[in-house]
């Protein structure tokens, strides 16, 4: 097993950027997730890593080897794509067969290997059927018998989930993860999808207009966001952000329609940096919200209340800032009352308003 | 002006739909059955009058005459080794060209494609006196490979065309896929992109035989002799000065006729689709 470097690579199709100067290095054996908007270059990096785009500058490296100029059929690689790829002319077991035969297996090892990786997969008695019989999730199975049948050094996946319906995901999700555990292959993965990143990865790489703008475990992604971006693309619903000066006197962080005393340490990290145009951040789980008056806590009106089942979203109306929260469903307001909220000290994120950088 | 009920109107306009397919259908058909009907007259009542629509007497001398005489059996051998052969090649050309059009990125692409166009749409009259200088310089005069390379030639158009909509249809995640299975290029094209082409290279396929098959004036200013004249311009050139042997002629063009129809009937389905390629999805 290897890990996977990728050193200032940067690809360009004429005048678009699609990866812009990324150096990364996906770990060995863990499963590593690439998450970005649409066109951020996630699939673009990963099909540089496979070989189908040779990178306009910088080197990519599988283990020790640089591969730049190494054609995809020779770098040991495998990865599902998302419309799953299958050769429909060809049933299923010759479907995973197939890597087998490009690399000469014996007749005998390739049906003993199919054979394995079907009951891994649970999908034994689909062998002779056609990709066109089979349900999308089994069109999955077979896509990722097809990749893990050959013993990769390294897997991709592009997007492999995101054909499939909601329960379906969740399910395959799991099951990806596990196998991954089992076989122990590096792995990257990609994804638009915020949530199915932080639940897979044991890494998260976060991408936006084709560069890496963090990596790092999903807990440290999720609660210190290196900038703006990745703080309000990284959980949902985003974070609410609210752009103000920080008045180093009295240590306020200060809106036309809002006044709120920061905590100490947030103070003295802000004053340091010497910021005063700043982007105040907080989760809507971290805003608590009361229906009468608490002392200490924003008066403001409730704009909309969206209930989620297991809890309520809030919209928060102060001045020009509307404030999403969320809360337990039991809490008693009506849209154009009344609702007083208080952010939680701990959870605050303060943000640079020029650089969009963290602060603190 | 009489009011009709739905099911009256809806009746006229089967009845209207019937008759203009019946009159379609006798307008082609006709000159068809007529030469069969006066393929199998006894030699010399194909003149009787008045004529006989349903021959009173019937008889397979025309038939018989035209492979004694003629030996029409080794022309028609030639047309299909001539028709077999330049679709044989104008495939094995197209193809690569054709995938190479749907699927690389290169300069003028648009400008070839136009151009191939452009030479198939030129009449063959045009290129007759070229080309037959050119055959006569090869020593390529009155011999198959003489004919089945101008053939092979004027079937690669429409070759090219209909194959590069077709291989565009195919996903390319298919051929990505393939190449991190371990798969060249080249066996990539062998073992996913022929396979799934099988109805576009029959379509493609079946008209540049018939295209071949029914090609007059290249094969009668190509070929002389019984070594390599179709049979197509044996019977054009049957007529002689002092007799003109309808009947034998008529046997000939129905025997001529035989082969295509037996392709198009067995592969009508490849036909069909592949006249709608790019058309849609499937």
């Amino acid at each position: 097993m290897v890990e996977v470097r990728l050193e200032k690579v940067t690809k360009t199709f004429g005048k678009v950027i699609a990866v812009d100067n990324a150096s990364l290095t996906f770990e060995d054996k863990k499963l590593t997730t690439v998450v970005g908007p649409s066109g951020c270059g996630k699939t673009t990096l990963l099909r540089l890593v496979a070989g189908l785009e040779t990178p306009t500058g910088g080197n990519i490296y599988i283990g020790d080897k640089l591969v730049n100029e190494v054609p995809p059929w020779d770098r040991n690689i495998a990865m599902v794509f998302q419309s799953y790829a299958l050769y429909p002319h060809m049933n299923v077991f010759d479907n995973i067969a197939f890597p087998l035969k490009a690399a000469k297996c014996p007749k005998e090892e390739i049906k003993r290997r199919v054979k394995q990786t079907a009951e891994l997969l649970d999908i034994p008695e689909l062998l002779s059927r056609r990709p066109r019989e089979l349900s999308g999730g089994q069109m999955q199975r077979v896509a990722i018998g097809r990749a893990i049948v050959r013993e990769p050094e390294v897997f991709l996946m592009d997007e492999p989930l995101s054909n499939l319906d909601a329960k379906l995901r969740v399910y395959m999700r799991a099951e990806i993860k596990r196998l991954q555990r089992v076989l122990g292959v590096t792995t990257i993965y990609v994804t638009h999808d915020q949530a199915e990143a932080m639940t897979i990865g044991d890494t998260l790489v976060v991408m936006d207009n084709g560069a890496i703008c963090c990596m790092g475990g999903p807990e440290t992604v999720y609660s210190k966001p290196v900038d703006t971006f990745v703080a309000t693309f990284i959980g949902s619903p985003a974070m609410n952000l609210l752009e103000g000066d920080f008045e180093s006197k009295n240590s306020f962080f200060v809106t036309e329609s809002l006044e709120y005393e920061l905590p100490r340490d947030v103070v003295s990290v802000t004053k340091e940096k010497g910021v005063s145009k700043v982007i105040l951040g907080i989760r809507p789980e971290d805003v608590t919200v009361s229906d009468s008056r608490v002392p200490g806590f924003i008066r403001t009106e409730v704009y909309m209340i969206e209930p989620l089942g297991r809890e309520l979203l809030l919209s928060l109306k102060i001045g020009t800032h509307i404030i999403k929260a969320i809360v337990p469903p039991d809490i008693r307001l009506k849209i154009g009352g009344d609702a007083w909220m208080h952010f939680d000290d701990k959870k605050l994120h303060m943000f640079d308003s020029k650089t969009k950088k963290r602060v603190a | 002006m009489v009011s009709l009920s739905y099911r009256q109107k809806r009746l006229l306009s089967q009845t209207i739909t019937y008759v203009v397919a019946a009159v379609t259908m006798i307008y082609c058909l006709f000159p068809i059955a007529w030469i069969f009907i006066t393929s199998i007259k006894p030699p010399g009542a194909e003149f009787s009058i008045p004529i006989e629509y349903i021959p009173s007497k019937v008889s397979l001398d025309n038939y018989i005459e035209i492979f004694a005489e003629h030996k029409f059996h080794y022309y028609l051998l030639n047309s299909l080794v001539v028709a077999s052969a330049a679709t044989v090649l104008a495939l094995a050309i197209g193809s690569l060209s054709a995938y190479a059009i749907a699927r690389l990125r290169f300069r003028f692409k648009t400008s070839s494609l136009l151009t191939i166009l452009v030479v198939g749409m030129m009449p063959g009259i045009v290129m007759i006196l070229p080309i037959f200088l050119i055959v006569r310089e090869l020593g390529l005069m009155n011999t198959w490979l003489g004919l089945i390379i101008p053939h092979a030639v004027f079937s690669l158009p429409i070759t090219v065309w209909l194959l590069a909509s077709y291989f565009a249809e195919l996903p390319f995640d298919l051929e990505d896929a393939a190449k991190i299975d371990g798969y060249t290029p080249f066996s990539i094209y062998r073992k996913i992109i022929m396979p799934l082409s099988v109805p576009g290279l029959f379509s493609a396929g079946i008209l540049a035989f018939i295209a071949s098959w029914g090609e007059f004036m290249f094969a009668l200013t190509l070929t002389h002799t019984i070594q390599a004249r179709t049979a197509l311009v044996l019977i054009a050139t049957l007529p002689g000065a002092y007799h003109l042997k309808w009947g034998m002629i008529n046997a000939g063009v129905i025997l001529t006729l035989i082969p295509i129809i037996v392709i198009v009937l067995v592969f009508q389905k490849w036909v069909m689709r592949g006249l709608t390629a790019g058309a849609v999805k499937y």
